[in-house]
């Protein structure tokens, strides 16, 4: 009986330890994610301006270079404009792929996706450049964000899981 | 029942007094607020418990 | 060896306040509730044998029974009013702990009318 106790109780801990490790794997997560969707944006600007590469081929392209939940969402954007327009396509994807972004970034990111294809190159170009303006600053919340809060969450799963497990004793 | 609760108390104490801590620096004051409310009210029903075995046995020795 | 243990619970609430003033003030009066409450409880089964023995003792006798039994009544409402008390001065709050004082010594005299009335019944007898 005692032994079993033990074990639930150890099981807690390193529940409540795990819960926090991910909790602020999340941050740490965005800022990363925050930096390849800003290296993508940069990549498909300048494939844009010196090759005339339809956009599906453009994605996918920049989905094989880039790994993680960024280029899942540029292949899933890539597959998902053989049925709909270059615009919904990328909006969907976002929805489509589990990722770490916030929810001002994914507004800001899709609002990318009204300008794809209706305007001229320049035009394109010019929004990239803005979005990925305003990604430099997201990305400096997040890094603000992740200092604050990684080692917080940290502390704060296995503090939890131990205060819960003396409280059972 | 025995000298195991007074170190539960102090255990809690002080990891209450962490978990405020980091709390603070992360800049949620009312959430680390309610982290020691929490604790104080959790260490008060296991005092709870402690002073009504004292105050029955007290009655049923003398009587009361 | 009971005081031993009695001493032990002391020294080690003692060592456990100094350690958690510093950090929650608040949860010291936690610890000296519950050190209170242990050692009270370990002398409870001692005080159960002295009860005994003067129940016994005062059956042999003539007294009447009934004064003892409010005597032991009294002991107990004291021994509970002195931990509250205690509990109170400790936290700095003397007025409330004067409260509790006040409201025992009432409580205690209340109780003991009878034996004061029939010792005012003995000394009318006893005078012409």
């Amino acid at each position: 009986m005692i032994f079993f106790k033990i074990i639930l109780l150890i099981s807690i801990v390193v529940a409540s330890t795990l819960l926090g490790i991910l909790l602020s794997k999340k941050y740490f997560n965005r800022e990363k994610e925050l930096k390849e969707m800003k290296s993508a944006l940069n990549i498909f600007a300048t494939k844009i301006k010196f090759t005339y590469e339809p956009i599906p081929n453009v994605f996918l392209e920049i989905a094989n270079k880039i790994g993680g939940n960024v280029g899942k969402i540029f292949a899933r954007a890539s597959s998902r404009m053989k049925e709909e327009s270059a615009g919904e396509a990328w909006t969907n994807a976002f929805s489509d792929v589990p990722n770490n972004l916030s929810k001002e970034d994914t507004t800001i990111l899709s609002n990318l996706g009204r300008m794809l294809g209706q305007t001229d190159i320049e035009g394109q170009i010019s929004e990239i450049e803005v979005v990925v303006q305003f990604l430099n600053t997201q990305l400096e919340n997040a890094k603000q964000e992740k200092i604050k809060n990684e080692k917080m969450y940290r502390t704060l799963g296995i503090v939890g899981g131990l205060t819960i497990a003396i409280i059972l004793i | 029942m025995d000298i195991s609760l007074l170190f539960k108390i102090a255990a809690i104490g002080i990891l209450v007094a962490v978990l405020y801590q980091v709390l603070v620096r992360a800049g949620r004051e009312d959430q680390a607020m309610m982290t020691t409310l929490a604790g104080l009210i959790i260490v008060l029903t296991l005092v709870i418990k402690e002073i009504s075995t004292l105050f029955t046995s007290v009655r049923t020795m003398f009587g009361l | 060896m009971d005081i031993i243990k009695i001493i032990g619970i002391g020294l080690i609430a003692l060592i456990i306040i100094i350690i958690v003033k510093q950090y929650r003030p608040e949860f010291t009066i936690y610890v000296s509730l519950v050190a209170g409450a242990l050692i009270l409880l370990m002398v409870m089964d001692k005080i159960g044998g002295i009860i005994d023995l003067l129940t016994s003792l005062s059956n042999k006798t003539a007294i009447n029974n009934e004064f003892l039994v409010l005597l032991i009544k009294i002991t107990g409402i004291a021994f509970l009013t002195e931990f509250a008390v205690s509990i109170c001065k400790d936290s700095g709050e003397v007025a409330i702990a004067n409260k509790v004082d006040l409201g025992g010594k009432v409580i205690i005299i209340s109780m003991s009318i009878p034996i004061i009335a029939s010792l005012l019944e003995t000394i009318l007898k006893i005078l012409p």
